[in-house]
């Protein structure tokens, strides 16, 4: 029998500075994956830590990686050509073959539009398949916005909102150049029109998570047409170290996506839903 | 056990259920004079585990084996899942060595709860194949042995009591006046029973084994409650007093995990020299711990001491019910004897379900 703790390896083409300590990690190959799904990313000697695929299947594999620790830290380290392990696809990612013919309203903070990019391009791909579509997507600051240049592209295809929480005198030298809104990314949720009937995608920082479903919830949206992608600790990402468990579920194997009408009957609530639910 | 599902119970593939099969069943008598041999046959081509003392080791000779009448403190979960366990090793140019190795193994002397456990870690590791588990309990033969005795901290009757009925094992051995009652419950053990010519047993020895059972199961301090209304209690106890009360009592050690015998979490680490060569582990972890769910940015999911005393009887009595339909607790009490805060599940099961606590 196969030991499935042993990773295979990718080789690192190209790199993109994202954000300050944000990088997108382009690879030499395709993995077969749908989006929203996750992989164990190893590098000897430090571990592995839980990434999410941030291509599409159809083109290489792109991860975009938030450098805050020993593997990540150990992931920014490395250049072209470098070797580097992998396991997965885990996961259930976002439904997507559910949505066919529904509108859609996608909600992304910060690095959260990460886990969200493939499921982006499938969506422009297929554009006929779905209704509206409107992407709100909110960071810190300008300078944290990440995947800058394809926002652009995709706001021909679906409607897209870029807003950053503060911009203000204090920060004229980003901010002076600073078009689009201020505000969290919910306050979004009054000044545009939200997709008619639409089902949420949420993926951000617990908080934004917390709030985000707070309001659509307030505006009419039903628990099952909100999803969202939990992050847990995960050490082995398939359903087996039990790090990742919340109220009986593994989040690596049963999720990350949940939507929130799933959590309602869980005898323990994500700590992201703490005073929503 | 635990017929109440809900509705979105999560799909499971389970290995080993409905593996015994009443075509492997024979059943012998074996003399006391006559275990010596069965240890031989069954340890000729294994490595041998079985209790010394309060623990399960690896049997250098035959007379260190514990002649306790029942569990040890430290059951056979390490040779299923060692607590530590090497997964792989690499060298500093990237070079990886697999460190999946079967071993022929046999365990002898695990109690009902003991096998009851397996059947449960069988459940966890079986719903991906985990290789390490799988490989162990693949090549592991399994020899149960009947207590004739209880521990103050047993309440295994709740869960379904010193029968062997429904185990997972190769061979079971009972305890008799004139010896032992084996009976084999795989085609590995029938095997190895039929090797050793013994006479055979008679319906005389069966009910003595009921009587057995049934004298040590009255000896226990346990009157069992159903499992519906244990199910449910949780499910609609989660703001009862008594979380509260344990976690203000509770350590957070993490002992309770680590003794469990049906606790699997684990983590995994990598430990490298200074050239680099390393090798990737698997270590046990405990979800009492405070660092268990700590994730970038110091985002603790189960920051508080209540929620994660909480989360470890939920993930006895609950949520194993959603997922696999049983409850993962066997109710060995071993929890309760490493306990410094005395926490005993009995209290929490008679409280939460509306009786008194233990010794009220
Ligand atoms: C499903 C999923 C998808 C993710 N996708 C991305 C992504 O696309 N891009 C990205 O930059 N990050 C992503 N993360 C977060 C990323 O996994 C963590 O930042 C990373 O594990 C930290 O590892 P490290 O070794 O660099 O840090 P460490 O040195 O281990 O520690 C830094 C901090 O991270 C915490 N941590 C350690 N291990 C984990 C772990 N396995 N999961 C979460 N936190 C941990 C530690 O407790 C500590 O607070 C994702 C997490 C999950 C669960
Ligand atoms: S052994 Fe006792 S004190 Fe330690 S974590 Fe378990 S319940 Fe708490
Ligand atoms: S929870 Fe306690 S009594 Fe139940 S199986 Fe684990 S150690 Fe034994
Ligand atoms: S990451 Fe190990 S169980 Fe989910």
């Amino acid at each position: 029998m196969g030991n499935s703790y042993i990773p295979s390896s990718v080789r690192l083409e190209r790199i993109e500075e994202e954000t300050d300590d944000t990088r997108t990690f382009f690879f030499d190959r395709k993995i077969d994956s749908r989006p929203g799904q996750f992989l164990e990313v190893s590098v000897l000697g430090y571990g592995e830590a839980p990434i999410s695929i941030n291509s599409s299947a159809d083109e290489n594999l792109r991860l975009t990686i938030r450098s805050v620790g020993n593997v990540t830290g150990a992931v920014h380290r490395m250049k072209p050509g470098d070797e580097m392990g992998i396991r997965g696809p885990f996961g259930r990612g976002w439904p997507l073959d559910e949505m066919e013919g529904k509108n859609l309203l996608i909600v992304a903070g910060g690095i959260g539009l990460a886990p969200l990019r493939a499921a982006i391009l499938d969506i422009i791909r297929s554009r006929e398949r779905y209704g509206n579509v409107a992407l709100f997507y909110g960071a810190r600051s300008p300078e944290l916005i990440i995947h800058k240049k394809e926002l652009g592209e995709w706001a021909k295809e679906m409607d897209v909102k870029v807003t950053v929480d503060v911009c203000d005198e204090y920060r004229k030298d980003i901010c002076s150049a600073w078009k689009g809104d201020v505000g969290v990314v919910t306050t979004l949720f009054d000044k545009y029109r939200i997709p008619e009937d639409s089902t949420a995608f949420v993926c951000g920082p617990p908080v934004m998570m917390k709030f985000a479903t707070k309001e659509l919830l307030k505006r009419g949206f039903t628990m099952d047409r909100i999803y969202v992608s939990l992050e847990r600790h995960m050490k082995c990402g398939m359903g087996m170290c039990g790090h990742c468990q919340i109220g009986g579920r593994y989040v690596c194997k049963d999720g990350p996506v949940f939507s929130v009408a799933e959590f309602v009957k869980w005898a323990e609530k994500p700590e992201e839903m703490e005073g929503v639910l | 056990m635990g017929t109440h599902m809900p509705p979105d119970r999560p799909e499971s593939t389970v290995v080993h259920e409905g593996f015994f099969d009443e075509d492997y069943r024979a059943r012998y008598i074996l003399a006391v004079e006559e275990l010596g041999h069965l240890l031989e046959e069954i340890a000729g081509e294994r490595s041998l585990f079985a209790p010394v003392g309060d623990s399960f080791r690896r049997i250098e000779a035959l007379e260190s084996i514990s002649q306790d009448g029942v569990r040890a403190l430290f059951g056979p979960k390490k040779v299923f899942f060692p607590d530590y366990q090497e997964i792989f090793r690499f060298d500093a140019r990237g070079r990886v060595e697999d460190a999946l190795k079967p071993e022929k193994r046999a365990i002898f002397g695990a109690r009902a709860c003991d096998v009851r456990a397996l059947g449960m870690l069988d459940r966890y590791f079986g719903e991906m194949d985990e290789p390490f588990y799988k490989t162990a309990r693949e090549n592991t033969l399994v020899v149960g042995l009947t207590c004739t005795e209880s521990m103050p901290s047993c309440f295994c009757t709740q869960f379904g009591g010193l029968s062997d009925a429904g185990l997972d094992y190769d061979i079971w051995l009972t305890p008799l006046n004139d010896g032992f009652l084996a009976e084999s419950g795989s085609e590995e053990g029938k095997r190895i029973l039929a090797s050793l010519s013994l006479p055979e047993a008679d319906e005389e020895h069966l009910r003595a084994k009921e009587e057995l059972i049934k004298r040590v199961e009255e000896s226990m301090d346990w009157k069992p409650i159903p499992d519906e209304l244990i199910f449910s209690s949780m499910r609609d106890g989660l703001e009862h007093p008594v979380w509260k009360e344990i976690a203000e009592r509770c350590f957070a050690c993490g002992k309770c995990n680590m003794i469990c015998p049906t606790c699997h979490c684990y983590d995994v680490r990598d430990e490298t020299d200074l050239y680099g060569n390393g090798k990737r582990v698997r270590v046990w972890d405990a979800c009492h711990l405070f660092r268990y769910g700590l994730v970038a940015g110091d985002h603790n999911f189960r920051g508080k001491r209540l929620a994660r005393a909480q989360y470890r009887v939920y993930d006895k009595f609950y949520y194993p019910v959603e997922r696999y339909g049983r409850f993962a607790c066997t109710g060995c009490g071993r929890c309760l004897d490493v306990c410094n805060a005395d926490i005993d599940l009995r209290d929490i099961l008679k409280r939460i379900t509306g009786g008194t606590a233990h010794g009220e």
